[in-house]
């Protein structure tokens, strides 16, 4: 499922005023976090409580395969148009030029979608293997799976320095055995 | 990484084979090393690419910040097709 292209109700992130059902089932409105949590400590909300939130069936790219289908989530990135934007912006997204924004041209055989669409690398969710509404329709290649994973790592201030410093150090140290012990006289 | 340019009329250094680093050892230890010229460049690379990072959304644009709004709004994304239902159903 890495690189599949697949619909899905995504859940917007909740968000004040927060709205959720109370022990007897009314839903109460809360303006802040810190009051829901009141809320919680003095008994009108269960610690875990349903909150209202929206959702919207939209293309996804899921980021994980699960070959043992024990973890039921996958990460994901949605899939967003850009239609409202000025022509040059437009262009500068399908130029590759904007790098928090993968562009999809349309190709249905390949991506399985009817127009043009961008990979949002700051739009990662968790999605349930139950929200999604179709087997994947399309795929994205290993060099676009390649792109996506680097500038993801960038979008989420992942810093691979140490692994990469770390791997670097290693090959210079094996390059340097290596000559040493070409040089070493055999006794 | 400072990089100063001296001639190879200037010094007199060991030839470096393709890939081949060579070390110039003092007292047992690394002092300085020498290496090719595509060396040299993925070296550079490599700076640029992994060296201090700013937090990526100091380096966010216009462009892709609007994008965002627009999607996490629900606004200007694409149309389900409902035929999927049934060409394309979910396991």
């Amino acid at each position: 499922m890495r690189g599949a292209i697949v619909w899905a109700f995504t859940g917007f992130q909740p968000e004040a005023p927060f709205q959720a059902l109370g022990r007897d089932g009314a839903l109460l409105t809360f303006g802040t976090a810190s009051e829901l949590a009141e809320a919680v400590r003095d008994g009108p909300l269960q610690a875990a409580s349903s909150f209202l939130v929206r959702a919207k069936l939209r293309p996804v790219v899921l980021l994980q395969e699960r070959p043992r289908g024990v973890l039921p989530e996958f990460a994901g990135l949605k899939l967003a148009r850009f239609t409202k934007l000025n022509p040059r912006d437009q262009q500068r997204i399908r130029d590759g030029k904007e790098r928090a924004l993968l562009y999809l041209p349309h190709d249905e055989r390949k991506y399985g979608l009817k127009q043009e669409n961008a990979v949002d690398l700051n739009s990662l969710i968790r999605l349930h293997r139950s929200t999604l509404v179709t087997r994947p329709v399309g795929y994205l290649d290993e060099h676009e799976l390649d792109v996506l994973g680097r500038r993801l790592a960038e979008c989420l201030d992942i810093d691979l320095t140490p692994a990469i410093r770390q791997g670097v150090i290693e090959r210079w140290e094996q390059l340097v055995a290596a000559q040493q012990q070409r040089r070493t006289p055999k006794p | 990484m400072h990089t100063r340019v001296v001639t190879a009329n200037e010094v007199r250094i060991p030839e470096p084979g393709a890939g081949e680093v060579i070390v110039v050892e003092r007292y047992g230890k690394p002092y300085a090393a020498v290496i090719d010229a595509d060396m040299l460049e993925l070296l550079k690379r490599l700076i640029a690419m992994f060296g201090e990072q700013p937090p990526a959304e100091l380096s966010l644009s216009d462009v892709a910040l609007q994008v965002h709004r627009n999607s996490e709004a629900g606004e200007d994304v694409e149309e389900f097709d409902f035929e999927l239902l049934t060409t394309h159903p979910a396991a």
